[in-house]
């Protein structure tokens, strides 16, 4: 029995001894690591409109009241007795689909540098609503980080999105 | 002399008394004087790699206590999605220029989204890191969050090579939404807003003595060279890298 003892005590002085000689490297080899983060900030923001009507002329203005940059773009939904012209003002453009659209991107605070006037003429007589609507999206970069707008972008969930596709 | 056999306490006592007397006679050796002129000085080879990120038009070491600093993207108020960031990351041999060793090098990119902690359910294949032409990336060691390129030829002594040129987050992460319903509204969320990319950078060097043996015991890589010491690797994985 007390041999036995023994043999555990030498058995385990042994695995102590193995464990404490160094490991032998057979090549040379070398290892450096380093790593960084960059935050991604992604939101949207809602633009406020500000309207002035003078003379049958709608003046409008819309403002970035959130805290993400946007482009906007504007509708004027009236009836179809009423003819709506635009006015050429710098930075705004007519679109084909009945939009009218503001070249630059509006950064947090930041509203359009002109104004949108819509000139109204209405052929029939009696009262008339003529509704501004306005819409933002976020902005895009191309690779050259120049800015842009896609206004058929399509959001998903995480449900309908698979890692790696 | 038979019970001496027999008891292995003896035995154990006898052997606690041989190491004991042996690391006494090393530490008495190593005691001894030695006049400058008996004494020789062996120099064995080492072989070293840096990691340098290009910064306001000077390159800087960057190791694990100095990361990343991303200079460009710095310039920016907020990181663009989906711009590219010129990025310059480059690999430098600083072993010992008395030794003069070249080596070879591979580099394993780790890139993910960090929160608070490692974002494993985020696709880390939307952050994209431009690699310098001329490194061999190993499939067989890739996956979407990890990718391990190859310098094919040896890095000389003192020499370096440009490995990252720019980094970029696909324009997909705008897209992607999570919902959160209440009794009367509901609520979208960006997928990835705060979160961080993060990328991590490991070179690894190997001597290029003995090249095939050498890459295998380093880094577990069966590689083939077209000669014995300092060839060129043709074939990694059992795939031509030609």
């Amino acid at each position: 029995m007390k041999s036995k003892w023994c043999l555990v005590v030498a058995a385990a002085i042994m695995v102590i001894g193995i464990s404490s000689i160094k490991p032998a490297m057979a090549y040379f080899t070398d290892s450096v690591a380093t790593e960084g983060m960059i935050e991604l900030k992604l939101g949207d923001s809602i633009p406020k409109i500000d309207e002035q009507v003078e003379n049958m002329t709608k003046k409008v203005t819309i403002t970035n009241t959130g805290d993400y940059d946007i482009f906007v773009r504007v509708k004027a939904i009236a009836p179809e007795s009423c003819v709506i012209t635009f006015t050429e003002q710098e930075g705004w453009s007519k679109g084909d689909d009945g939009y009218y659209y503001y070249a630059n991107p509006l950064a947090p605070k930041e509203a359009t540098a002109s104004q949108l006037i819509l000139g109204i003429n209405n052929n029939l007589s009696g009262n008339f609503n003529v509704i501004i609507v306005q819409e933002a999206t976020k902005v895009l970069y191309d690779k050259d980080g120049k800015a842009y707008a896609d206004w058929n972008a399509v959001v998903a969930d995480e449900d309908s999105y698979t890692v790696g596709n | 002399m038979k019970k001496l056999y027999k008891n292995p306490l003896l035995i154990l006592i006898l052997g606690l008394v041989v190491i004991s007397a042996g690391s006494i006679t090393a530490t008495r050796a190593a005691m001894v004087y030695q006049s400058a002129a008996e004494r020789v000085n062996f120099s064995t080879a080492e072989i070293s790699v840096e990691i340098k990120e290009l910064v306001d038009n000077g390159y800087v070491t960057v190791d694990a206590k100095k990361g990343l600093s991303f200079p460009e993207v710095a310039k920016d108020q907020n990181f663009k999605i989906g711009k590219k960031y010129p990025e310059s990351v480059k690999l430098v041999n600083n072993s010992k220029e008395e030794t003069g060793y070249s080596e070879y090098v591979r580099v394993v990119l780790r890139k993910s989204w960090f929160k608070g902690g490692k974002n494993t359910d985020l696709d880390p294949s939307l952050i994209n890191i431009e690699v310098a032409d001329g490194w061999y990336k190993n499939e067989a060691e890739s996956t979407a969050e990890q990718s391990v390129y190859y310098m094919l030829t040896p890095l000389g002594c003192g020499k370096e090579v440009e490995f990252v040129k720019s980094i970029s987050v696909d324009n997909k992460v705008t897209n992607l939404i999570t919902q959160k319903e209440t009794e009367t509204s509901i609520e979208t969320e960006y997928l990835y807003s705060g979160e961080s990319l993060f990328v991590q950078i490991q070179a690894d060097a190997v001597q290029t003595h003995n090249a095939e043996d050498a890459i295998y015991a380093a880094w577990g890589v069966k590689a083939k060279c077209d000669t014995a010491d300092d060839g060129k690797i043709i074939s990694i994985s059992g795939v031509n890298t030609q």
